[in-house]
């Protein structure tokens, strides 16, 4: 074989007869890395290779499952290569994961998983078995999605461990995974999976489409591929959500969405997202209904608040003071008498002091992201009052906008910079400004079909069956009868399929 | 029903009554006095728009797309009804536009040049229009709920306000009857909306008929609520201002924001701008419905002379 840098694995290069030649191949694919290792060895007379991936490979399973098994096959008597090989496949090397090796490049990529892989010389083929045994972070609470009941798994980096969190959620035939690499170097494992009974098969067919559109080199996390599964409007708006749990995946899964797994990441990602996502958590179907109710509605206040409060404040008192009660005119305009600059200039200042605040915190090692937080908050918060740069009704504005972001931290990027844009369109045009600016955000979010499926349902176009769980959740009798399903939305375009 | 076929009768109902809503408040009312502007002229004036429409309602009762029928039926009249909607449509676009710009400048923000107000609910109108009548359906159901719910404030805040009694005192001026009835009839355009938006109805067989019914009862109560809640909140300041919605507005007092005109005003100038956005898209759907039929029809040429 003509020696040369590889950049993809070789999908028709078939194993040789001679056991030489393929190890030299290999060698020469893997251009003789250091983590090859190839241990040689005679079994009933022929020449034989075990080749694995140093760190990849658990050492206890390999002994236990091949060398130990090896040493007990009786080495008398000669056996044909091609025998030996039905033989060593069949009765001697029996593993749950075992499988026929036909080409060097489905022999690499499985050395490279993890797999032993077992040459005869003289044979044409090899066997692959799963003795699998990489170190990994064991399974954890989620980091950004937690609960207050229910289970606190989350997803881990290991693709084969999250599949088998959701299979032990949902034990049903209809769930269905579809494990294969992307990535043209990195043929990192992907997973799509669905439950078959529940999903439009157009959108799966979609999803598929788009993945196979990958043209990525490398793929070291599911933010690398998010942008080949969003539309147009996923610039902006996600169309495509993320989870961290195995429950809340599995619960998406049963509304007919189609997760994608992929390997060395805790992010599954689910697609089609819908607006009305990024306000249900897990908690509100294990909360009594009515306390579920009331925690979706503080997280949409929340929202509005975050969204709105700096520029609505701005564009008020900035154009129409006489909304407010003239006490607090009077308050208000005591503060802003000894701030030197316009409403506007403020709130956008203290704004962006906020977010490098905020970025400052985040960046830096833990105990000193808090003290980040103390001094912000505190001394710099303080002291911008007390200089007269910023009046302190402004502050309490940015404090509560910042905590409010909080709440729904799925769309933290989006409010950050619709924040800005409405402070803006407040502070130069007034309560009008804010709303054509709020109204254009609303044309461009209903305008977004994320798979066919409008990106606002089930708020517009409306979905009676579905406002059962929008902002009201109702009890689980009710629930499990309508069973709502993500194509059975109004407007959806996937029923058909 | 093709893919591109998504607003649903009920999204027509709700964006046109929030269009018709939208004109009822931005534009001026007659300034001469409380007189032609009654209850009377409402009724009259949407009798006039509905025998208008009439040829439109009644083909939406049966079928999809108004000019298309009318195209196929004569290619030239149907070339005639489309290219003049479309003008009516982009000319009633404008018309509100300027009210619009003039009514937030009066009511919301009065140190800004009108002209500026105008082109941005210009540039708003045009990006809705072009994000399609899908987006400014859903958009309008939306839009009309937030006004909806700021306008019953305004009108539970200004109970204290109220004299139904004015009601029982109030006389229709028939001098000033007739003028009313043409601005009214002129403020219009939402049934040619609704002719052209009826290719874009997912609809079983009648339902946009049905909608048109609706649409038409629906706007003229509303319309007579509003003109019935100006005249018991303003009582004889009616006839002396040009938005009574925005007068009786700025009486509300509710306990969180002292005042909602404010916010009901600008609400209602966003709802209009929507309303010059769907007419600019009207304008392109009757214009685009014509010129699919002359495509289809050279393509059945071509393929017969083939």
């Amino acid at each position: 074989m003509e020696e040369k840098v590889h950049t993809r694995l070789p999908d028709d290069l078939p194993l040789d007869s001679s056991l030489d030649v393929n190890i030299k191949n290999i060698l020469t694919m893997t251009d003789k890395s250091s983590d090859v290792i190839i241990k040689n060895g005679k079994v009933c007379g022929c020449n034989i290779a075990v080749l694995t991936c140093e760190g990849m490979a658990g050492t206890s399973t390999l002994a236990e499952l091949i060398y130990s098994k090896l040493n007990h096959v009786g080495n008398t008597e000669n056996t044909p290569p091609d025998m030996l090989m039905s033989r060593l496949f069949e009765v001697y090397l029996v593993a749950a994961e075992q499988l026929d090796i036909k080409n060097i490049g489905d022999l690499i990529l499985k050395l490279q998983s993890g797999f032993a892989i077992i040459l005869v010389d003289g044979c044409r083929r090899g066997i692959a078995i799963g003795v699998q045994g990489y170190k990994s972070r064991g399974i954890d609470e989620p980091s950004a999605e937690l609960n207050v009941r229910g289970s606190r798994e989350g997803f881990v980096e290991v693709i084969r461990t999250n599949m088998a969190m959701i299979r032990r959620r949902v034990k049903s035939p209809t769930l269905v995974f579809d494990l294969y690499p992307i990535g043209k170097r990195s043929n990192t494992d992907i997973c799509i999976c669905y439950i078959s009974d529940k999903v439009s098969p157009k959108l799966l067919e979609d999803v598929r489409k788009r993945l196979k559109n990958v043209d990525l080199d490398m793929i070291l996390e599911s933010g690398y591929i998010q942008p080949f599964l969003e539309g147009k409007g996923g610039w902006f708006f996600s169309e495509c959500g993320t989870c961290e749990r195995p429950d809340t995946f599995a619960a998406k899964l049963y509304e007919g969405r189609v997760g994608i797994l992929v390997d060395g990441t805790p992010f599954g990602l689910i697609v089609p997202h819908l607006f009305i996502e990024s306000f249900q958590t897990l908690d509100d179907y294990t909360q009594k209904p009515f306390y579920a109710f009331f925690i979706r509605l503080v997280r949409l206040a929340a929202y509005f608040i975050t969204l709105f409060l700096p520029g609505a404040y701005v564009a008020i008192a900035s154009f129409n003071p006489e909304m407010l009660p003239s006490a607090l005119i009077l308050n208000l305009a005591a503060a802003e008498q000894t701030a030197p600059y316009s409403l506007l200039i403020e709130c956008l200042f203290i704004h962006f002091m906020y977010e490098i605040l905020r970025e400052a915190g985040i960046r830096l090692p833990r105990p000193i992201g808090h003290a980040i937080g103390v001094v912000g908050g505190l001394v710099i918060g303080d002291i911008t009052v007390s200089a007269g740069l910023v009046g302190a009704p402004m502050v309490l504005i940015v404090a509560l906008s910042g905590l409010c972001s909080f709440v729904v931290p799925t769309m933290y990027e989006k409010i950050v910079i619709l924040r800005f844009i409405y402070i803006l369109a407040g502070g130069l045009f007034g309560l009008y400004g804010l709303l054509i600016a709020a109204g254009a955000v609303a044309v461009k979010m209903c305008s977004l079909n994320t798979y066919g499926v409008p990106y606002m349902a089930p708020i517009s176009p409306f979905s009676p069956k579905a406002s059962r769980d929008m902002f009201v959740r109702s009890g689980w009798r009710r629930l499990a009868k309508s069973s709502v399903t993500i194509q059975g939305l109004n407007g959806s375009d996937i029923a058909e399929g | 029903m093709t893919a591109e076929n998504k607003i649903s009768p009920q999204q027509l109902f709700c964006v046109l009554l929030m269009s018709e809503l939208s004109s009822e408040i931005v534009y001026p009312v007659s300034s001469t006095g409380a007189g032609g502007e009654g209850v009377l002229a409402i009724l009259l004036a949407e009798l006039i728009r509905f025998a208008l429409a009439l040829p439109v309602i009644i083909y939406s009762f049966r079928g999809n797309a108004f000019y298309a029928a009318a195209y196929r039926r004569n290619r030239f009249f149907g070339w005639i009804a489309a290219v003049f909607a479309a003008l009516l449509l982009v000319g009633a676009a404008c018309r509100t536009l300027l009210y619009s710009a003039e009514f937030t400048q009066r009511t919301v923000i009065a140190g800004t040049s009108a002209a500026v107000i105008f082109v941005i609910s210009a540039a708003f109108a045009v990006y809705a229009a072009v994000k399609g009548a899908e987006a400014m359906a859903r958009t309008g159901v939306l839009f009309l709920v937030a006004s909806g719910i700021i306008t019953v404030a305004v009108m539970l805040a200004d109970i204290p306000y109220m004299s139904f009694s004015e009601i029982r005192h109030y006389r229709t001026e028939y001098d000033g009857l007739f003028g009313d009835i043409v601005k009214r009839v002129l403020h219009g355009g939402d049934y040619l909306i609704f002719a052209a938006l009826l290719p874009y109805v997912r609809a079983e067989k009648g339902s946009a008929g049905k909608t048109a019914l609706f649409f038409s009862l629906f706007s003229t109560l509303g319309s007579i609520l509003l003109f019935v809640f100006g005249i018991v909140s303003l009582r004889e300041f009616y006839g002396h201002t040009e938005y009574p919605f925005a007068a009786a507005a700025s009486l509300s007092d509710i306990s969180l924001f002292k005042r909602l005109d404010g916010l009901g005003c600008a609400m209602w100038a966003l709802c209009a701008a929507l309303r010059a956005g769907l007419m600019l898209f009207g304008a392109y759907a009757a214009i685009k419905e014509i010129t699919d039929c002359i495509r289809v029809k050279k393509a059945e040429v071509r393929e017969a002379g083939a």
